[in-house]
């Protein structure tokens, strides 16, 4: 069994030979290129190039196939409409201060390894539907370096790992973006009706754009990665009332969208607890939910499991709020091997770290949590 | 106007009428510490409650909070002219190389809607910040927030920049954060962790108590 054929299996609960493990194959299971130098230098594996970045917001590296080939992991990241083009590969030391495709200004303070958003079209106490349609928005028809797309996908199809398409296209999260924090928050509540206008104008773009994508690709990817945070530490981060009459149905139509260009399963991320949308996820159309974040209020790998029922499949789980930075390489085995005892029967499991590995966790650390499926994973 | 109508707008996050019940009151000649004590914070608490107990959710808490400065604003001016009206001082910032400032900000409207004096100093505050308003603000209470494991050790640089200045004896230092932990804020020598924003003004209630 290959590892297409290995991730496959588990995304479609059946089980595969043993428990498929990614690192690398998307922007949300990957590693900050501080961390990604650290374990380069640990393997002891030479890459020429600087490290790309496959999330300029967050300094996430894109990891090499020779680094994914030494670990033995199972998942290659295809890189398509990266959300943040816009950011350049300035040294941290400087600040930096962009704007991007939206007309929001990010900057990143010296030495810090994130950007904030400073300034957006729709920021403020007064605005209106006229100011949404008024705004400038991306063309829906325009997708950075889709000439190229299917040549790479066509590349990474020649390995045998399954192939991730990263389209992010996050409604939620891009319309809070826009419209700010607090001010999307109380509108949820308040002012519905200009952040249903808000939304409809993002996923406008979105659908353009992953029309456009999945018909260049859409047959040669295996999982489609999308986002959308619905989840704190302690809980829901709105209330799944609200989600379900403003965000629900605008997801099931860019996942209507996604299903109807290709036969890919959707990865679908939210951090924190999503406990309580379990069911929305499903009726939605997601297969599969990322990152499981463990550490979160409720987020029981075993109860999940009993929740999901066959229906979806998880994609991460392994704790990155404690054992990763923090323990040693035997506590990340005995993390790695619980998570697959809760998650992994039937199939329906692959095991990640929960979101992006932070610069801090030792590499001894990345490196046993991909031995320990090797070692742990078989069925 | 009752202070049950104020509690009760707040809660709802009527904002205006909030305003204009604050207005009443004191036009009536009612002190703007009662107003505080007998409704703002009683409101707040609630709220807090509440959001703890995952029955409103975040944008209720906002909306709540938006309501309680409607009136906070008006009776602020005037409560700074008697001396000790306010629980105690609150400096608030989310420490060196973290960004986020969600749950700082949440925290310092409880920390205010549950009658502290509260200076946020903002995001990807140094430890010499935090040390220099502690010199100028002379807190009670310093509160630090992290998202990232990555600038969880900036916490403990902050302590130990606080107590290399010989402050640490004068204030108490709470931390809070979604990967910080109570053995963590053990560990780096705080005076106590708040899993949520609520239980930050609980905890700070709990500690100037006790001292």
């Amino acid at each position: 069994m290959n590892s297409r054929e290995r991730v496959l299996a588990a995304i479609s609960h059946r089980e595969p030979d043993r428990v498929p493990v990614d690192f690398g194959g998307s922007m949300v299971t990957s590693i900050h290129k501080v961390g990604y130098d650290k374990l380069k230098k640990h393997l002891g594996i030479k890459t020429n190039d600087e490290v790309k970045i496959a999330r300029g917001r967050s300094l996430v590296a894109e990891v090499d196939p020779e680094v994914q080939d030494a670990l033995g992991v199972d998942a290659r990241m295809l890189i398509i409409n990266d959300p943040d083009a816009w950011t350049r590969q300035t040294s941290l030391q400087e600040r930096e201060r962009i704007r991007d495709e939206w007309g929001m200004t990010w900057e990143r303070p010296e030495g810090v390894d994130n950007f904030e958003i400073v300034d957006s079209p729709l920021f403020g106490p007064d605005v209106s539907i006229e100011d949404v349609k008024a705004m400038s928005w991306p063309d829906p028809e325009e997708v950075r370096a889709l000439g190229s797309a299917r040549d790479r996908a066509l590349e990474l199809r020649r390995s045998d790992k399954a192939v991730i398409a990263n389209l992010a296209m996050q409604i939620h999260t891009q319309s809070y973006f826009l419209r700010g924090y607090s001010e999307y928050m109380m509108d949820l509540l308040l002012n519905p009706r200009l952040i249903e206008a808000i939304m409809d104008r993002v996923l406008e773009v979105f659908l353009g754009r992953t029309r456009a994508i999945l018909k260049e690709v859409g047959d040669l990817v295996d999982v489609v990665y999308v986002a959308d945070d619905l989840g704190m530490q302690t809980g829901p981060m709105m209330s799944p009332d609200v989600y379900r009459e403003l965000l629900k149905p605008r997801q099931e139509k860019l996942f209507e969208v996604i299903k109807s260009g290709t036969d890919a399963k959707i990865l679908y991320h939210s951090c924190g607890s999503v406990v309580a949308f379990i069911e929305d996820l499903v009726d939605v159309g997601v297969d599969i939910l990322n990152p499981v974040q463990v550490s979160a209020k409720g987020m029981d790998t075993k109860e999940l499991k009993k929740l999901a029922a066959g229906r979806l499949s998880f994609w991460g789980g392994i704790d990155s709020h404690d054992v990763l930075p923090f323990q040693g390489p035997k506590q990340v085995k005995d993390e790695v091997r619980r998570r697959i005892e809760d998650l992994g029967e039937g199939g329906g499991y692959v095991v990640a770290a929960v979101h992006n590995i932070r610069p801090e966790v030792p590499p001894e650390n990345i490196v046993a949590m991909v031995e320990a499926v090797h070692e742990y994973g078989g069925y | 106007m009752s202070y049950e109508e104020i509690r009760e707008q707040v809660a709802k996050g009527n904002a205006p009428k909030v305003k204009e019940l604050t207005e009443a009151a004191l036009a009536q000649g009612t002190p703007p510490q009662e107003i505080l004590q007998e409704g703002l914070i009683p409101a707040m608490d609630t709220v807090g409650e509440k959001f703890q107990a995952g029955e409103i959710f975040v944008s209720e808490m906002m909306i709540a909070a938006r309501a309680m400065y409607a009136s906070l604003d008006l009776i602020k001016p005037l409560l700074a002219t008697q001396q000790s009206v306010t629980k105690g001082k609150a400096i608030v910032g989310t420490v060196k190389g973290d960004l986020h400032d969600i749950g700082k900000n949440l925290v310092a409207m409880l920390m205010e809607g549950g009658g502290y004096e509260v200076v946020d100093l903002g995001i990807n505050v140094p430890p010499s910040k935090f040390v220099d308003a502690i010199r100028e603000q002379n807190p009670d209470i310093v509160l630090l927030s992290a998202l990232l494991t990555t600038t969880m050790p900036a916490m403990e640089e902050t302590i130990r920049a606080i107590e290399a200045a010989g402050l640490r004896g004068s204030i108490a230092i709470g931390v809070g954060g979604a990967p910080v932990t109570q053995e963590f804020a053990e560990r780096i020598g705080a005076d106590f962790y708040a899993p949520d924003a609520s239980a930050a003004v609980s905890q700070a209630n709990r500690v100037l108590a006790g001292s």
